[in-house]
């Protein structure tokens, strides 16, 4: 039977006169990895936002785990376990690793339900242990993205979404992150990841939703997506993966 | 050095110091406790500002109420000619700062920046001409505070500043300091970990008015006289601010050395220069020789100077470079 952890019902949106999508109904299981790709300005950060509250839809609603949370304050919703990852990389640079994952802990990290890590488990699963005495602020930007990534997880979330984790990172920085996620799911948080690079989506996603011109246009496993004649045409460019 | 040991240390030094303070008041160097005494009111003031202005990031430009509210505190019941416990009148002063705090920050910390600025300034200027204009305030003739023999007064004085220092410092370096400084950092982020930015920031406000109103509070016991232009000028709001802009915003020993650097310069200035207001001239001058050449104030240069020698000591001396931290002593 199918627990599902989060709901997004018939959501639309839209900035100024502009709509940017409407009908979009996601629906994500709990401990699952669902990737989200589409074309730039298709609303995918968009709706990062309105799942996490800074945006609230122009109708629709955001359900976690059987609580309509639309429209609640971020805070609020980051204490309820949903945790974040920014695409444009924000840790708190005037603080070290270890005390950007302190005052994660001391937050939303009380109140939250999901698997807890302890501290020193954060940071080696982040390879911040070397590092964690280190002003952010003079660390390199991979080590920042794992700072996020930290923060995130001493939050001790039940979902983490990630905004293009991979933006700005080498091959094998990639591939550490794409372990870290598997084995983040296996451990039972529930993972949305935003993300442009078919390999990454193909490799840890079980699942995919396609966004295009301001509707949901396919949804599936990573081979039908990356089949799928839609998603061909709008997203890869007309060319078969 | 174990607790204890800190204490007895602690206690020693205020002690000496209050001694000291007394000897000069006492001889023919008064002079010099009060410069002593000013110091320790300004960096008091500037710890009070320095949490929300510092470590939150919001500047206020209104602080001298909370300052005037401590000295009026104390002042106005022995101006209606009521004796209250100088301790009680002490705890007053902060709660009633505190709750002022709590009821403004409803409007004013749902503006930010500029707008939070200019706010704070235009409640200063609207207490400064309250407390002018009403004859129930005593108005601008103001009001005459009790004597308080320099045995008490000194080591209150002192003892008072050393504490707000210890307790500053415990405080930024706690879970809340660290929110303080994550809403400061990145508020869109800190909503993430589940800070509440009016909460968290509402706490700085109403912790620093209540340190800030220790200072106007001290100040109405030192001068015993309290007047609106002495308490609820914009110009000590400017000084308060201007300390830890100088010392070095969002550290602990930036407001200490801040507002040393302005004393010493106000009062030096203020006997060189015979021109009316010569000394804000070179204040001002200051400031923007420090803004152009030490943009985080000279207490966070002065940890990055060193850093760099040390750095470069490592290298010369073919050792290994110590680990790569900037961080400074908040």
């Amino acid at each position: 039977m199918k627990d599902t952890i989060l709901q997004l019902d018939n959501l639309e949106m839209g900035f100024g006169g502009l709509k940017l999508f409407s009908d979009i109904n996601i629906s994500v299981e709990k401990g699952e990895i669902l990737g989200i790709i589409g074309t730039n300005g298709s609303g995918k950060t968009t709706l990062f936002n309105i799942i996490c509250g800074i945006y609230t839809p122009l109708s629709g609603k955001v359900v976690y785990k059987g609580e309509d949370i639309t429209g609640i304050a971020p805070h609020q919703i980051a204490r309820k376990g949903i945790g974040r990852c920014f695409q444009m990389v924000v840790p708190f640079e005037s603080m070290t690793p270890l005390e950007n994952i302190k005052v994660a802990r001391a937050n939303a990290g009380k109140s939250c339900k999901g698997p807890e890590f302890s501290i020193e488990e954060i940071l080696e699963l982040t390879n911040l242990t070397d590092k964690k005495d280190i002003t952010t602020n003079n660390l390199s930007l991979p080590d920042k993205k794992n700072v996020e990534i930290a923060r995130a997880l001493a939050c001790n979330p039940e979902i983490i979404l990630f905004d293009e984790v991979s933006c700005g990172l080498a091959g094998e920085e990639i591939r550490e992150r794409m372990a870290l996620m598997k084995k983040l799911a296996e451990k039972g948080i529930t993972i949305i990841v935003i993300e442009h690079i078919m390999v990454f989506i193909k490799e840890i996603c079980d699942r995919v939703v396609v966004l295009h011109a301001g509707s949901l246009i396919a949804e599936g496993t990573p081979d039908e997506i990356i089949h799928n004649e839609k998603v061909i045409d709008a997203y890869l460019g007309g060319r078969e993966l | 050095m174990n607790k204890k040991r800190m204490l007895r240390a602690f206690a020693a030094g205020l002690i000496i110091f209050a001694a000291y303070l007394a000897y000069l008041h006492g001889s023919n160097m008064s002079y010099y406790a009060s410069f002593i005494v000013y110091i320790c009111l300004f960096l008091i003031a500037g710890q009070g500002w320095n949490l929300l202005g510092g470590y939150i990031g919001e500047i206020s430009f209104g602080h001298a109420v909370f300052f005037g509210i401590g000295a009026y505190t104390l002042a106005l019941p022995s101006g209606y000619g009521i004796d209250i416990p100088i301790p009680v009148t002490l705890v007053l002063s902060m709660l009633i700062s505190g709750l002022f705090a709590l009821a403004i920050s409803y409007p004013l910390l749902r503006i930010r920046g500029l707008n939070f600025l200019v706010g704070t300034f235009g409640l200063g200027v609207v207490f400064l001409n309250v407390f002018k204009s009403s004859k129930q305030l005593f108005a601008n003739k103001g009001v005459f505070v009790p004597f308080v023999s320099p045995q008490v007064l000194y080591p209150l004085i002192v003892g008072v500043t050393i504490i707000t220092v210890i307790f500053v410092t415990y405080l930024v370096n706690s879970n809340l300091g660290l929110s303080f400084r994550a809403v400061r950092d990145v508020p869109e982020a800190a909503e993430m970990i589940g800070i509440n930015l009016y909460k968290t920031k509402t706490q700085a406000l109403v912790i620093g008015a209540m340190i800030t109103s220790l200072a106007g509070f001290l100040y109405a016991l030192y001068s015993m006289h309290v007047s609106p232009n002495a308490t609820f000028d914009p110009a000590i709001s400017n000084d308060i601010l201007l300390g830890s802009y100088i010392g070095g915003c969002g550290t602990v020993l930036g407001p200490v050395i801040g507002g040393a650097v302005i004393i010493i310069i106000q009062e030096t200035a203020r006997s060189a220069i015979t021109i009316t207001g010569g000394h804000n001239l070179v204040l001002g001058i200051m400031l923007v020789v420090v803004m152009m050449t030490m943009k985080e104030g000279i207490w966070v240069t002065i940890q990055k100077l060193v850093d760099k020698l040390g750095k470069k000591k490592g290298s010369s001396s073919g050792k290994k470079l110590p680990k790569e931290k900037t961080e400074v002593i908040r």
